[in-house]
């Protein structure tokens, strides 16, 4: 979420009396809309079957292949997005746009080309079949493209733009698989390409706000620039990639387990998990947005000031205020933030539960055990990133390193030992993962926020020097065979 | 013996009074095996000595002070002190009188490297209290960084080691000083400083004068040096000055008067004595033995000219030397153009026994000094000299006590160009005042400024401190 505080920000300072509800659709549009999408189009699949309409090994096969997709991308983006963010983060705080538009296209490149062959490698030993696995894999490649999209769409703030992005992709998805069913093309592929038209329709009108906003020239020789960020910050490439094995690692492993079934090949789904999964995850959204709100805006005014405090001619007397004005506003923003999540999560369990036994998802008993397990494993999650996310703030990685590797590792593990005990219990695993995040993002916070100076001043290398590892050679390497390979396009013409 | 010198900033890489000086005392002293050990800024001067080193220098050991920022191989230093050890690192931080062993404890033999102390939470720690105790109304982030640019080279020259010699020998304080304390710590070795110029009061002057300095940090950078000086008076067995008003700085800087000698400057008499006097002409040559630098203030020397040519018309300036500073010598030569003065002449680099024949007197208008060889070797060639009152010039012109030889020429506070166009007109007005100050300046050069006499007390001192 490289610029959604910049972007937020413009929308804020306009004050006007709805600035603030402006800001928070914002904020909710540009972070979490994707990723409902997705689980919207499944809850769509899952109760189309349970109307009838669609049989249970077509509903399985389409929520397996979407859920691969999900899942698949969300691992490759985890490794990405993060360092991508800190290259637009940058940018945005020097003032340099002039090539947003380039390390756009070069990062969509980077994502497919790195997505699409491991992808592309595990759907040819998955025995899926030719037709399903071009679709898979074209889908997979889309929601890669999607979410390193929404990194570069935070820095607009045209979120009407979005929103339209956003129903376009609804209606196009709608529309397609509309008219695929009517020449009566099968139900999974129809809706499969209905989807992937949906989703193609949301690149392009994307990609097009993008090029409204930043209408420069496309520079080939600096188009993988943001590579070279991998040197030097490959921690946050970790962080992220583990932060998503943590997360969604646990469901992997519950498909391997008696409530599991096999789909096709190496396609396997746990429909009762997965779907609780989904709605659960929903609830930590409240969180989210009011975690972007309140710490990237009201927390930043103070973040900046203390920062400006060590470049300008601040005391020790002044800094020292700047500071306890800045831990404030965070724990003042923390606090908003766990009670809007203990509220939503109590909701979700008394309330919630009720509603979704009433829709017709085919909620069972297990499914409400499984659920409420998951609301609370997710809320903790929620508060567990932002507070591991308010700690990127004061650029110390290494806690938040060991931090997101212990997550996953406990998060996979514990799932795999709760595969042991009655099923009753499958969701402990990641709840226990969860309440270990929160409990070492938290020290980790404390320990830094204890000692700010020396995390902001003092641990600062006396000479800063750019790292020139294996990414800076890829980046130069590739930006030379862009412009080589522009170059000779050009001659042809 | 096995002599380890260390010099900082001058031989064998630029040219100029000191380091010609060291140049010759190398050579003569060929009883001796010499190992030099230099500090130089920039480790691109690595090997380009501008002198052919004599054959007693047995080894050369070149550090230069950029490196200290350059390394980047880090200590497995896990940031643990004992409580006097902090209390060391605080004094150091503070510049105050820290237990300079058990600094060379941390970071030479346990080589706990500069980066891993500089970038840890105890500096910052330590940092913090110093504010708080003494600099409250200070930027902090200005205090920080100074701090940790001060101390980096510091802290990088303690990690080196030095070569094995009998002797540690610095000609200066600073940080020729703190390598040589070093060495006479890792071998045992005795410690013998002989100064020049006061080094602590020349970086003074400099850090006063300098607008790279932030005006808020100057006090603790001229600090910083003194305590530096402060750390080789305390070890040295010997201190050395050229003459007796360097000496009593140097007990004023904090140095135990006991330990301190004066040792003059010496100069090879009889080639300048031979020199005869200038035949009279329509002219008064008045010749300027320096290198083209903003010390030597030429551009006072040339506004002062300008003023005394309009008086006495006939009279023309020779700046005998190189040029040290291009965009300096530049400026020189457009403020003659600016001037249209038509008797200065540029000579560069010559032969000054030789040159001196042409002259009638000497000027010397630098802003800092310790015992210019020029003006020494002006009296011994009887020829008064017109200097700024720097250094030892007024003890050279005028006698120190119980010299009562008379006065060898003028001496005026320095950049004052009303008081230099004076004392010139004077000198110009008549050539019986000049031949009387000559013969004064050439008596006294001859009675205390030989170089037989201070190689001979070097020699001395050498076999006094083993």
């Amino acid at each position: 979420m490289a610029g959604i505080g910049f972007a937020i920000n413009k929308i804020v300072r306009g004050k006007k009396l709805t600035s603030k509800p402006r800001a928070f659709a914002y904020a909710s549009i540009v972070t979490v809309a994707p990723l409902l999408f997705g689980e919207l189009v499944l809850l769509t699949i899952y109760s189309l079957s349970n109307l009838a309409k669609v049989t249970i090994t077509d509903r399985n096969l389409i929520v397996a292949i979407i859920t691969y997709g999900l899942l698949g991308s969300l691992f490759i983006n985890g490794f990405v997005s993060l360092v991508i963010s800190r290259y637009l983060s940058d940018k945005i705080f020097s003032r340099d746009l002039s090539n947003i538009l380039t390390s756009y296209l070069g990062s969509q490149f980077f994502s497919v080309f790195l997505g699409g062959i491991l992808y592309g490698i595990f759907l040819l030993i998955s025995r899926i079949g030719f037709i399903y696995g071009v679709l898979a894999w074209i889908l997979f490649c889309e929601f890669l493209l999607s979410w390193n999209v929404i990194n570069f769409l935070t820095i607009i703030n045209d979120y009407l733009g979005i929103v339209k992005a956003f129903f376009a992709t609804i209606l196009t998805t709608l529309i397609m698989s509309s008219i695929f069913l009517l020449i009566h093309i099968s139900v999974v592929v129809s809706l499969l390409a209905g989807i992937i038209f949906g989703y193609a329709s949301f690149l392009i009108l994307a990609t097009n706000l993008l090029c409204q906003q930043f209408p420069n020239k496309l520079n080939y020789d600096q188009m993988f620039n943001f590579l070279k960020y991998f040197d030097k910050h490959w921690k946050l490439a970790v962080i992220g990639l583990c932060t998503q094995l943590g997360l969604l690692g646990h469901i992997v492993v519950i498909w391997f387990s008696q409530i599991g079934q096999q789909v096709r090949g190496l396609f396997y789904i746990a429909p009762y998990y997965d779907l609780t999964v989904f709605l659960a995850s929903l609830t930590m959204l409240a969180s989210t947005v009011q975690f972007i709100i309140s710490i990237e805006v009201d927390f930043f005014k103070s973040y900046r000031n203390y920062y400006l405090s060590f470049t300008g001619k601040c005391t020790l007397q002044e800094i020292r205020k700047a500071e306890r004005d800045m831990t404030e506003s965070l724990k003042k923003g923390m606090k908003q933030t766990v009670w809007v999540q203990l509220i939503v999560t109590l909701l979700s369990i008394s309330v919630g539960t009720s509603i979704l036994n009433a829709l017709p998802l085919g909620f069972n008993t297990t499914m409400n055990g499984y659920f409420r397990i998951l609301c609370v494993a997710y809320a903790i999650y929620g508060l567990a990133n932002i507070v591991a996310l308010s700690t990127y703030y004061f650029g110390n990685l290494t806690g938040s390193y060991w931090t997101s590797i212990s997550f996953a590792t406990v998060s996979i593990l514990a799932t795999v030992a709760t595969l042991y005990t009655n099923t009753l219990f499958y969701g402990f695993g990641f709840l226990i993962a969860t309440m270990l995040y929160f409990i070492i993002s938290w020290i980790n916070l404390e320990k830094i926020t204890s000692n700010l100076m020396y995390q902001i001043l003092g641990r600062q290398p006396i000479v800063f020097s750019e790292k020139k590892g294996i990414f800076y050679r890829f980046a130069i390497f590739l930006n030379k065979k862009m412009l080589v390979f522009t170059k000779e396009v050009n001659y042809e013409e | 013996m096995r002599i380890c010198l260390i010099l900082e900033g001058c031989y064998p890489y630029v040219n100029g009074g000191v380091s010609s000086w060291m140049h010759n005392y190398i050579n003569e002293m060929t009883e001796h095996e010499f190992v030099l050990v230099t500090i130089g800024a920039n480790s691109e001067s690595r090997g380009k000595f501008k002198y052919e080193l004599a054959d007693n220098v047995v080894e050369v050991k070149e550090i230069f002070l950029n490196e200290a920022i350059q390394s980047s191989v880090h200590s497995n230093w896990k940031g643990k002190f004992n409580s006097s050890e902090r209390q060391s690192l605080k004094a150091l931080l503070a510049c105050q009188t820290p237990d300079w062993e058990l600094l060379f404890d941390i970071f030479n033999k346990r080589q706990v490297h500069p980066a891993d102390f500089l970038e840890s939470q105890l500096f910052l720690e330590l940092l913090t209290e110093i504010v708080e105790e003494n600099h409250q109304n200070k930027s902090f982030a200005d205090v920080f960084h100074t701090t940790r640019s001060m101390l980096i080279t510091v802290l990088y020259l303690m990690t080196q080691q030095l070569p094995k010699a009998d002797i540690y020998h610095s000609i200066a304080t600073g940080y020729a000083g703190l390598l040589a304390t070093l060495g006479s710590y890792q071998h045992n070795a005795p410690l013998l400083l002989t100064e020049h110029g006061i080094y602590t009061r020349e970086r003074e002057e400099e850090i006063l004068r300098s607008d790279w300095v932030l005006p808020t940090m100057k006090r603790d950078w001229i600090q910083f040096f003194y305590m530096l000086s402060n750390l080789i008076y305390s070890r040295a067995n010997r201190v050395t000055s050229l003459y007796t008003k360097a000496k009593y700085i140097q007990e004023e800087v904090g140095c135990d008067i006991e330990k301190c000698v004066v040792i003059s400057n010496g100069i090879h008499y009889e080639r300048f004595a031979a020199i005869p006097l200038k035949e009279e002409d329509e002219w008064i040559d008045i010749g300027a033995v320096v290198r083209i630098a903003p010390i030597k203030d030429i551009k006072t020397m040339i506004y002062v000219f300008y003023e005394l040519s309009r008086k006495y018309p006939n009279t023309r300036l020779h700046i005998l030397g190189g040029v040290d500073d291009e965009d300096y010598d530049r400026e020189c030569h457009q403020l003659v153009r600016q001037l249209g003065i038509k008797n200065i002449f540029f000579t560069g680099q010559v032969d000054v026994v030789k040159y001196m024949e042409k002259l009638d007197f000497t000027i010397l208008t630098s802003i800092s000094e310790a015992q210019p060889l020029s003006v020494i070797e002006s009296m011994a060639a009887r020829r008064p000299c017109v200097t700024t009152d720097v250094g030892c010039c007024r003890e050279l012109l005028e006698g120190d006590k119980g010299d009562h030889l008379g006065v060898a020429g003028y001496c005026v506070p320095p950049t004052y160009r009303t008081g230099l166009t004076h004392a010139m007109e004077k000198m110009c007005s008549s050539r019986d005042l000049r031949e009387k100050m000559g013969e004064i300046a050439q008596e006294r050069a001859k009675t205390y400024y030989l170089y037989e006499l201070m190689i001979q007390q070097y020699r001395d001192l050498y076999l006094e401190v083993t």
